[in-house]
C-alpha cells in the first residue's frame, strides 16, 4: 500500500515506505516519524554527521510524494530569507507603473493596500512550506548554526504551523507539512525549541541495519562482502578514536573496494584503504596498530 | 498510566533530566495514539517526546527498566510469553535444566546458546533463572543490587563465558588480525548484553519487592555531568571521558558566541549596502563585521597525585579540547617536583595519548612521591616564573593536601603577582577543606578564587566564568 500525504496507517506502513523510498529506517526512526504525523509535531533529529539525518527528511519527502522545502540554517540568517520578504524592487516599479498611467498619486491607501499585498510577497522557505497546497516536508537544516535569538522565528511555526506578517495578517498552514529539523548539537538549543520538537537520535547503525544498507545503496556488493564491512565497522567504532567512521563513510569503502576488486578484507587492502573510512591520522595508525 | 508516567517523570526530574508538564502530556498523547504496543515502541515513544539530549537516554533507559519492567504500559495482560511458577524457570527450560540440576555450567550453556542465536526472549528467561537461583536477594532491602548481579554473574563465571564464546566464534570472522579484532568486538558485545539481562532481571526483582519509586530512589542514577570525579568508578569515568567531547564543543561556541558580542567589529560593506536596499539605497542601518578579542593564556598547574589524578586528567583533557578557544595553554603537573607536559599535549595525536605520555615520562617526584604543593611552587617560581605575564590566566588543580609539608603559600603570591589572574579548583567538597592536612585557606588568600570542582557541572561553569 503506498503512503499518501495524508501521512500513514502504522509504523509499519513507515517503514515500508520509507524502504521503498530506499531509506533503511530503525524501529525508532519508524516510530518517531509515525508519531509526528499524527501528534502533528517536528522532528528535532541529532547524531553524528553522515549517519542520514538530512536523508531521512528528502526520503520521508519521496516517500509521501511530497515535496521538499529546505532551509539550510547559517550563522546571521534573518527572518528575510527564512521566512518572508517584501519584493521592494517590484513594489517600485508598481508605484512608478502607476504614476506612469496617471493614477492619483495622493491616493496613498490605493498604493498601499496593492504593494503590501500577496503580489509583492517573496515566500522564503518557511512561509512556503505553509503555503503549498500540495503535501510539503519542512527540512530545517542544521538548526544549531543560527544564534540562539534567531530560534524564535521558528517557534510560531513550529507549535502553531501558521506565520504572522504585519502588514497582511497570519497566515495559516493550508495543509500541515512534515517538519524535521537538524542539528549537530554544537550548542544547545532552547528549552521552547525543544519542547516544541520530538526527539530522534539516529546513531551508528546496527551491523544487520549497515548490512542492508550497503547492500540497498551498492547493489554490486556480494552480501558476504558486505557482512563483513558491517562487522569492520562495527569494530573501529568499539575503538577510542576521534572520530568514527559513520554510513556514508562505510559506503565510500564499499565502493573503494568493489573498484580494487577486492574480494575479502585482506591486511593489505585494509591498510591501504583506511583513510577512507578515518578521517584523521592519529585514527588511522591507532586502527593499524590494532591490526597488527 | 497517567499515574505511572507522572512518577515517571519525577523520578527523571530527580536524576536532573527535565521533563515538562507538556511533555508528560505529549507522552500520555503519543501512547494513546500508538494504541496496543510492544514494549521497545512503548520506550521509543517516551523517549521521543519526554527527552531531548542523547546524554539523558543512560538514565532514561535505567529508569524505564525500573517503572516499566514488571507491567506491560497498555494493557493489563503480562508480556512475557513464557513464565514457571512463581518466577521460577519456564518448564521448557527446566525440563532442559533436568529437574533444577545441573548447576551454572548447564546455565551458562544455555545462555550462549541464546546469545549466539540472538534470541533475547530466552536469554531474559535464563537470566530470571540464573538470578533466582545465584543472585541471593534478601527481601526488603535498599539495596541498589549491584552486589546481586555480581554474585550471579560470577557464580556464571564471566570468564569462562568469554572463553566459551571465543571457542564457539572461533573461525566466523575470518583469519588473521582483522578476524580476531572483530570476534573480539563481537563477543564483548555479546557479553555485554549477558550483563544487561542480568541486571535487569535484577532490577525487575528488586521492583517487585519495595515497588518503583523505592528503589528509583535507591539506584539514584546521575548524569555524567554530575558524577563526582573522586568518587567515580571505572564505568563511570568512561562516561565522563566521554561526556567531555560534547561538552567542550557546546562550550567552545558559548565563549566564542560571548566574545563577539562583547564588542562590535570593523563595517561590514556587503551587509550594510544588503539592507540599504529596502530603503531605497540610504544604509539607515549599519553592519559590523564580528571583532577579533584576544583570548586569555593559560597555564595549568595540576597535581597528579593518586587522589586527584582523574580530576587533573578531566580537566587537562576540557582545557585541550577547549585550546581554540585560547591563545595558548600550558600545562605543568607535579607531585612533589613539577614538570612542563604542554609539548606533549602538542605533539601526542590525543589527549588520550598525551596523558599517557604524562603518566610515564613527566618528572613529577623529587623525594618520595607525597604531595609536596610548597616544593613544586619553589620550582615552579625557578623555572617558569618570568614567563607570565598580564595576560596569563594560572589554575591550580588540586585538593591542597600537603601531607604536613610547608605550604609556601608566599610563593603563590609571588605567581599570583606576576599574572593576571590565579584559580584554584578544588575537586574536594568544600565541607572537607581545611580539615587534616588540607591546607587550601592558607594558598587562598593568593587566589581570584578557590572554586570546588567535583563534576563536569561545576568544571563547566568555571571553564565559562574564565573563557
Amino acid at each position: 500500500m503506498k503512503a499518501t500525504g495524508e501521512g500513514f496507517a502504522g509504523i509499519d506502513q513507515v517503514s515500508e515506505a520509507l524502504a521503498q523510498a530506499s531509506y533503511l529506517p530503525s524501529q525508532e526512526i519508524s516510530t518517531t516519524v509515525y508519531l509526528a504525523t499524527v501528534l502533528h509535531k517536528p522532528i528535532l533529529v541529532e547524531g553524528p554527521a553522515g549517519t542520514g539525518k538530512t536523508e531521512l527528511a528528502k526520503a520521508l519527502a519521496r516517500a509521501l510524494d511530497a515535496e521538499l522545502v529546505r532551509l539550510q540554517c547559517y550563522e546571521g540568517l534573518d527572518d528575510a530569507k527564512a521566512i518572508y520578504e517584501w519584493n521592494y524592487s517590484k513594489q517600485l516599479l508598481r508605484i512608478q507603473a502607476a504614476r506612469a498611467a496617471g493614477e492619483d498619486p495622493a491616493d496613498w491607501d490605493a498604493v498601499k493596500e496593492n504593494i503590501f499585498s500577496e503580489e509583492f510577497l517573496l515566500a522564503r522557505p518557511l512561509l512556503r512550506a505553509i503555503s503549498l497546497e500540495d503535501p510539503a516536508v519542512l527540512l530545517i537544516d542544521e538548526i544549531d548554526r543560527v544564534e540562539l535569538e534567531t530560534e524564535a522565528l521558528f517557534l510560531e511555526l513550529l507549535s502553531d504551523f501558521q506565520i504572522t506578517i504585519p502588514e497582511f495578517g497570519t497566515v495559516s498552514a493550508t495543509r500541515q507539512p512534515i517538519v524535521i529539523l537538524t542539528s549537530n548539537n554544537t550548542r544547545e538549543l532552547s528549552e521552547a525549541l525543544k519542547r516544541r520538537c520530538l526527539f530522534l537520535h539516529i546513531g551508528y547503525p546496527s551491523k544487520e541495519r549497515e548490512k542492508a544498507i550497503l547492500m540497498l545503496k551498492v547493489p554490486s556488493l556480494p552480501e558476504e562482502l558486505a557482512a563483513k564491512i558491517a562487522d569492520f565497522a562495527a569494530m573501529l567504532r568499539s575503538l577510542d578514536l576521534k572520530k568514527h567512521p559513520s554510513i556514508s563513510e562505510t559506503l565510500d569503502w564499499a565502493v573503494t573496494l568493489l573498484t580494487l576488486d577486492a574480494k575479502d578484507l585482506d591486511p593489505a587492502t585494509v591498510a591501504s584503504t583506511l583513510n577512507v573510512l578515518l578521517k584523521y591520522q592519529a585514527d588511522v595508525e591507532k586502527a593499524r596498530a590494532k591490526l597488527g | 498510566m497517567i499515574d505511572q508516567l507522572v512518577s515517571f517523570a519525577d523520578a527523571l526530574r530527580e536524576a536532573k533530566v527535565p521533563v515538562s508538564m507538556t511533555e508528560v502530556v505529549d507522552a500520555t498523547s503519543a501512547v494513546r495514539a500508538l494504541g496496543e504496543i510492544d514494549r521497545p515502541t512503548f520506550r521509543t515513544a517516551l523517549f521521543a517526546t519526554m527527552i531531548k539530549d542523547e546524554g539523558h537516554r543512560e538514565v532514561f533507559d535505567l529508569l524505564f527498566d525500573v517503572f516499566f519492567a514488571n507491567r506491560h504500559p497498555t494493557s493489563s495482560r503480562d508480556e512475557e510469553p513464557e513464565r514457571g511458577e512463581g518466577g521460577e524457570v519456564p518448564p521448557s527450560e527446566a525440563q532442559q535444566l533436568g529437574g533444577g540440576g545441573g548447576g551454572a555450567d548447564e546455565l551458562r550453556r544455555m545462555m550462549i546458546e541464546a546469545m549466539l542465536a540472538g534470541d533475547m526472549a530466552r536469554l531474559a528467561r535464563l537470566a530470571r533463572a540464573a538470578v533466582a537461583r545465584h543472585g541471593g536477594l534478601e527481601k526488603g532491602r535498599a539495596v541498589s543490587g549491584v552486589y546481586y548481579a555480581y554474585r550471579t554473574l560470577k557464580q556464571l563465571d564471566v570468564e569462562m563465558v568469554y572463553a566459551k564464546l571465543r571457542e564457539e566464534l572461533a573461525g566466523t570472522e575470518g583469519e588473521g588480525a582483522i578476524g580476531e579484532a572483530i570476534l573480539a568486538t563481537h563477543v564483548e558485545q555479546l557479553v555485554a548484553e549477558l550483563r544487561q539481562a542480568i541486571e535487569a532481571e535484577v532490577r525487575r526483582m528488586l521492583v517487585e519487592d519495595r515497588g518503583e519509586e523505592a528503589v528509583a530512589r535507591t539506584l539514584r542514577p546521575l548524569l555524567p555531568e554530575d558524577i563526582d570525579f573522586m568518587q567515580a568508578s571505572r564505568d563511570e569515568i568512561q562516561k565522563i571521558r566521554h561526556a567531555i567531547g560534547p561538552l567542550a564543543r557546546k562550550l567552545a561556541t558559548r565563549l566564542a558566541k560571548r566574545r563577539m558580542s562583547r564588542r562590535k567589529g570593523p563595517l561590514d560593506f556587503r551587509r550594510t549596502f544588503r539592507e540599504s536596499l529596502g530603503y531605497g539605497g540610504v544604509p539607515v542601518k549599519l553592519e559590523f563585521r564580528p571583532p577579533r578579542l584576544s583570548k586569555p593564556e593559560i597555564f595549568i598547574i595540576a597535581d597528579i597525585s593518586g587522589s586527584v589524578a582523574a580530576f587533573a586528567r578531566f580537566t587537562l583533557q576540557l582545557v585541550y579540547a577547549l585550546s581554540e578557544e585560547f591563545k595558548k595553554v600550558r600545562s605543568f603537573v607535579f607531585i612533589d617536583a613539577i614538570d612542563e607536559v604542554t609539548g606533549y599535549f602538542e605533539s601526542a595525536g590525543s589527549v588520550e595519548e598525551a596523558l599517557k605520555l604524562v603518566n610515564t615520562r613527566a618528572n613529577v617526584v623529587h623525594v618520595d612521591g607525597h604531595t609536596n604543593y610548597g616544593h613544586s611552587f619553589e620550582q615552579f617560581r625557578e623555572n617558569y616564573l618570568p614567563q607570565l605575564s598580564k595576560k596569563s590566566t594560572v589554575i591550580v588543580l588540586g585538593d591542597a593536601r600537603n601531607n604536613y609539608h610547608a605550604s609556601r603559600a608566599d610563593l603563590l603570591g609571588e605567581i599570583r603577582s606576576r599574572a593576571s589572574r590565579l584559580y584554584w579548583l578544588n575537586p574536594e567538597p568544600a565541607s572537607y577543606w581545611n580539615s587534616g592536612d588540607s591546607v587550601i585557606n592558607e594558598y587562598s588568600r593568593y587566589c581570584d578564587a578557590v572554586v570546588e570542582c567535583r563534576n563536569l557541572r561545576q568544571l563547566e561553569a568555571f571553564i565559562e566564568l574564565i573563557g
